[in-house]
């Protein structure tokens, strides 16, 4: 009986550890896989590794990552450290209070610490604008800069500021195990009370504060959300630029850069542990330390190196500190906001070497997510790439600057049926990116005959095994497609009718679920059979599941356009417009359109593309393939792109989806 | 006779409107033995804390040589003290522990006197061998220090803080973290150690014992005043009032009248004593030792009382005996059973009379009277729990 109850509960903890430990493992395991699917194991290789250290964005935000880890560790570490020995010397009862105080930053939810420093940030910078403004005006010795954006700046004082907690959380313990007349010893026997701190106090606390650091670190490196609301636009931790990859799908490169991330945070955590059971084993006394390169270090030769070196490193954090703020303010920059991978990374590196501007990359969610960015105040970007329907909305807004197309000659290329389009009739907003239709992808084998008509998307035949979009606007259209009806009605009662086919299906069991980057392992793992999604996502589905087939439906679909915008009082002008004659120039359209899988909008590379890839890759590109990366015009004259609705509309659906409960 | 070393002036000082130290004056004599005696909450942590600076008294003057001393950091006083646990550095080996202070101090440079170097490794390694020597711990050097017993710890202690040659070496209840036996070995090793080296050792603690057995002179405190000065002799035979009556040794602490010099009334009846300076009839406390009262048959007592309570102690038996309600204190080697009926004869010399104060009626009645009623004192609380 009491054997079997055993049994029982180490098959639980397995079972617990199994759920725990699992989804790490695969990710571990797909980051080796040689193609690029997360669910088919093609062999083995490291691929994936090196073309993440040739990810140019990769590595600048592991750059910044480190920098400001390293960074904020060392000034929490101080601060915190000495904070720990003020809240000591403390009557208890204040040391209590003080210590709660302390301990609620770190049980507060990240999101809320992070929206709190953003609209604590974006305050002061309004407050700091208005006295900078002043003082500029009264004397004319010391001009202070008028304009403050989030930044490294902003990153550095949040990530400093969550860390110093954890460091006083860590250092407090060894201080109170401290014999307190530890520090009236050393002063009795000659020491003023900082001598006495460096020869005393800190080699008591020295485990304490090694863990703390380490523990802030860890913090550090792990961080996304407080950093997503602190970065600003011109830096990007490691975390932020993971999920920035992950809105397109995640490839086995993010399994790279995590299973790197995961494995840099379990070394640390397993240090911090060891160091904790050994102090625990030495009866919470500490070691005598390797005594050798101590004695070595204790001679007088050996003291003046040891102090020289305390200086040096003391000097290149400062000049670290100066370099880094120096080096973003001497050289032109240019603050892009894009989509993840939605860009062929080489062409950044080539801008900036021709052009000596440097280019912070970021990416935003969806166009939603991108356009209340803007409006916090938070998003300090020059240049975004927005979808159609949402371009008209900023413009009716008000939130773009025109464009001096004299600066970007290569506009001429631009294809002319791609030019004076609805969201910017005038040309005088926008500059095309790529473009794309939405169909639908099936597997031929699950299927067994091809498909033309939206309506297997509403099909009971199909009842489990069809995917539907996870946003209103494209579930909608698909059915306002299906009924003949306008993607951009406002007619309630075609909406209505629209929704009711929705529910109808839904009800009926059709959908297998609403999805939106999901689709990429549900269809090319063989798991559900019809799901409507974008053309050039697609190809990439093929390379992994060849019984895949793509089709833009008899009634015709959605088509859209993705074009770059400057926002209104763009910081960097004129970087902005070198940056866009730059991708509208044909290399870079044909290197997107290869990356991208969508089509190009410069008529060059549209005709090019063919031969470039034939010569890329040496084999033919097949006419199909071509016509859904760009979509041949008779197919282009049966879609219709997005408009920005009326907010009555906007509501209606809103109201629609809610109801649809997904 | 010694000359003065340090005076205390008028000291006082308050914690959160707590009188810890009510217009002090003591002064101390170069090479004396001075214990602070008193219960927890006294003071004596807190004036000895003062005299090695690391409390600011809140008015009144400290001064050493005959220099006010008030703001003198205690790195820079030629006082060293003994902590209470010693406070050992954990880091450090023995040898570091007793070099520390070496290691700290600066002397002019023989090349540039207007320089100052460090001492040279040799006289810092001759000096604390030589001290560790002094306190029996050669051969100890390069251990750790939680690796040494707890007299061990206490010898690197006085070893740390006699290497630097004060002038006076402050010792904060030094032995209160020791078992009886080792408590008594070190009694007298300290007694030993400060007469070898000959300077002023200044010891606060609560143990009377231990201030009778090593000290010149016990300042005996309570809630922040001095309550006697005086040799361990003095202290206890003549003691001033009846809190130092009941806290050195054991005291029956009675009320009497003063009839005239030399004759008190106790009870109604006369005894002779050696006492006088009184006005007649002033009302008195009298101080009876437990060892001074001789049992005799009830027929030739003085007094006549009921034994209710007898303990075997190895050297004599305590027993409680009963005089009219107020219980007695007697130490005998007699044994007289528990409900017997005795008489009590008192000789002149052992009858001590003192002024009434506020602490009469408050001591020397054995009506509590339990096993522990003096060893309850050891258990005290440590003092100064919020100074730090």
């Amino acid at each position: 009986m009491k054997k079997q109850s055993r049994v029982g509960s180490r098959a639980l903890m397995a079972l617990v550890f199994l759920f725990l430990y699992a989804p790490v493992l695969l990710l571990i395991v797909f980051s080796f896989n040689k193609g690029n699917s997360n669910t088919v194991w093609t062999g083995f290789s490291l691929d994936w590794y090196r073309s993440l250290f040739h990810n140019r964005l990769v590595m600048r935000s592991v750059y910044t990552t480190l920098l400001v880890s390293l960074l904020a560790t060392a000034i929490a570490t101080v601060a915190g450290t000495f904070a720990a020995i003020g809240f000591y010397s403390l009557r208890r009862r204040s040391r209590t209070v003080l210590s709660t105080v302390n301990n609620i930053p770190m049980m507060n939810a990240d999101i809320v610490t992070g929206v709190a420093m953003c609209l604590f940030f974006v305050a002061f910078f309004s407050f700091w604008s208005g006295f900078a403004g002043w003082f500029n005006r009264i004397q004319g010795v010391v001009v202070l800069p008028e304009r403050l954006t989030l930044g490294f700046g902003t990153l550095l004082v949040a990530h400093v500021t969550f860390n110093i907690p954890y460091v006083i959380l860590s250092v407090g313990p060894k201080l109170r195990q401290m014999d307190k007349n530890l520090v009236d010893a050393a002063q009795d026997l000659g020491c003023t009370w900082m001598q006495a701190f460096w020869k005393v106090i800190l080699p008591e606390i020295k485990p304490g504060i090694a863990s703390g650091a380490l523990t802030a670190f860890t913090m550090s490196v792990d961080d996304f959300i407080i950093s997503y609301f602190t970065a600003g636009s011109s830096s990007s931790t490691l975390a932020m630029t993971i999920y920035g990859m992950t809105k397109k799908r995640v490839t086995p490169e993010i399994n790279a850069v995590s299973t790197l991330l995961f494995v840099t945070v379990l070394v640390l955590l397993v240090i911090v542990n060891l160091r904790e059971s050994h102090a625990e084993r030495q009866g919470g006394v500490q070691r005598p330390a390797p005594r050798k390169l101590a004695q070595m270090l204790d001679t007088p030769k050996g003291r003046i190196f040891r102090r020289g070196a305390a200086v040096a490193l003391a000097a290149s954090f400062l000049i670290a500190v100066v370099l880094l703020t120096g080096a973003t303010n001497a050289q032109p920059v240019v603050n892009v906001c894009s989509w993840g991978e939605y860009i062929d990374e080489d062409l950044i590196t080539q801008f900036e070497e021709e052009t000596g501007i440097i280019v912070n990359y970021q990416t935003a969610e969806s166009n939603e997510a991108l356009y209340s960015l803007l409006k916090s105040g938070a998003g300090d970007y020059d240049v975004i790439v927005p979808s159609d329907y949402m371009i008209s909305q900023l413009i009716e807004e008000d939130m773009l600057a025109e464009l001096d197309y004299g600066q970007i000659p290569n506009y001429a290329l631009i294809s002319d049926r791609f030019k004076g389009l609805t969201y910017d009739p005038e040309e005088r907003y926008s500059v095309p990116y790529a473009w794309g239709t939405v169909g639908i992808i099936y597997n031929e084998t699950m299927v067994g005959e091809p498909i033309t008509s939206w309506s297997a998307m509403f099909d009971s035949r199909y009842a489990g095994n069809v995917l539907m979009f996870r946003n209103s606007r494209d579930a909608m259209g698909i059915a306002l497609s299906y009924l003949g009806y306008s993607l951009n009605t406002t007619d309630e009662g075609e909406l209505r009718e629209a929704f009711q086919l929705l529910r109808d299906a839904k009800n009926r069991g059709v959908y297998q679920s609403f999805v939106m980057d999901e689709i990429f392992q549900k269809l090319e793992g063989g798991n559900a059979a019809i799901g409507a999604y974008y053309a050039g996502d697609y190809l990439t589905m093929l390379e992994n599941n060849e019984d895949l087939r793509f089709v833009v439906p008899e009634e015709g679909s959605n088509w859209f356009m993705d074009a770059m915008c400057v926002l209104k009082d763009a910081p960097h002008y004129d970087e902005a417009m070198a940056w866009i004659n730059f991708i509208a120039s044909t290399e870079a359209n044909l290197a997107n359109m290869d990356y991208l899988w969508y089509g190009s909008p410069n008529q060059e590379a549209l005709e090019q593309y063919p031969a470039y890839y034939e010569e890329l890759y040496e084999e033919e590109l097949e006419q199909e393939a071509y016509d859904i990366i760009a979509a041949p015009q008779e197919v282009l004259d049966r879609c219709e792109a997005y408009l920005v609705l009326p907010l009555e509309t906007r509501k209606l659906y809103n109201d629609l989806w809610t109801e649809l409960g997904i | 006779m010694s000359k003065e070393l340090i005076r205390l002036r008028d000291l006082c000082m308050a914690y959160d409107d707590e009188l810890v130290l009510d217009h002090l004056n003591l002064y101390i004599n170069d090479k004396e033995f001075l214990t602070l005696l008193g219960p927890s909450g006294c003071g004596k942590t807190t004036t000895l804390r003062i005299i090695g600076g690391f409390t600011t008294p809140g008015s009144g003057d400290v001064l050493f040589d005959g220099v006010r001393i008030n703001d003198v950091p205690p790195y820079k006083r030629q006082i060293n003290t003994v902590f209470q646990k010693y406070a050992l550095f954990p880091h450090l080996n023995v040898f570091e522990n007793v070099a520390f202070g070496l290691r700290m101090q600066r002397k002019p440079d023989p090349a540039n006197p207007r320089r100052k170097v460090k001492l040279p490794e040799e006289e810092i390694r001759e000096r604390v061998l030589e001290m560790l020597e002094a306190v029996s711990l050669k051969g100890f050097e390069n251990r750790r220090t939680d690796a040494l017993s707890g007299g061990q710890q206490q010898r690197v202690a006085i070893a740390r803080a006699l290497v630097n040659r004060p002038k006076v070496l402050l010792l904060d209840e030094p032995l209160g973290a020791l078992d009886l036996k080792l408590r008594k070995d070190m009694q007298i090793e300290l007694k030993r150690i400060q007469q070898q080296v000959g300077i002023t050792f200044i010891y606060v603690t609560h143990d009377q014992e231990e201030a009778l057995t090593m000290s010149d002179t016990i300042v005996v405190m309570d809630k922040g005043s001095i309550q006697q000065i005086g040799t361990p002799e003095d202290i206890y035979n003549e003691p001033k009032n009846a809190f130092v009556a009941d806290f050195i040794g054991e005291s029956n602490i009675i009320d009497g009248i003063m009839v005239r010099d030399q004759l008190v009334q106790l009870y109604g009846r006369q005894f002779p004593c050696l006492d006088s300076g009184f006005a007649p009839s002033e009302p008195v406390d009298v101080v009876i030792r437990p060892e001074d009262i001789d049992i005799v048959p009830v027929e030739q007592g003085q007094l006549t009382g009921t034994v209710t309570n007898v303990t075997f102690k190895g050297m004599q038996y305590d027993i409680i005996v009963d005089f009219r309600g107020f219980k007695w204190l007697i130490q005998t080697t007699d044994h007289s059973p528990v409900g017997a009926r005795i008489g009590i004869k008192i000789d002149p010399d052992g009858i001590h009379v003192m002024k009434k104060s506020r602490y009469s009626g408050l001591y020397g009645d054995y009506s509590s009277f339990s096993d522990e009623y003096d060893e309850l004192d050891a258990v005290e609380p440590e003092e100064g729990g919020d100074e730090a």
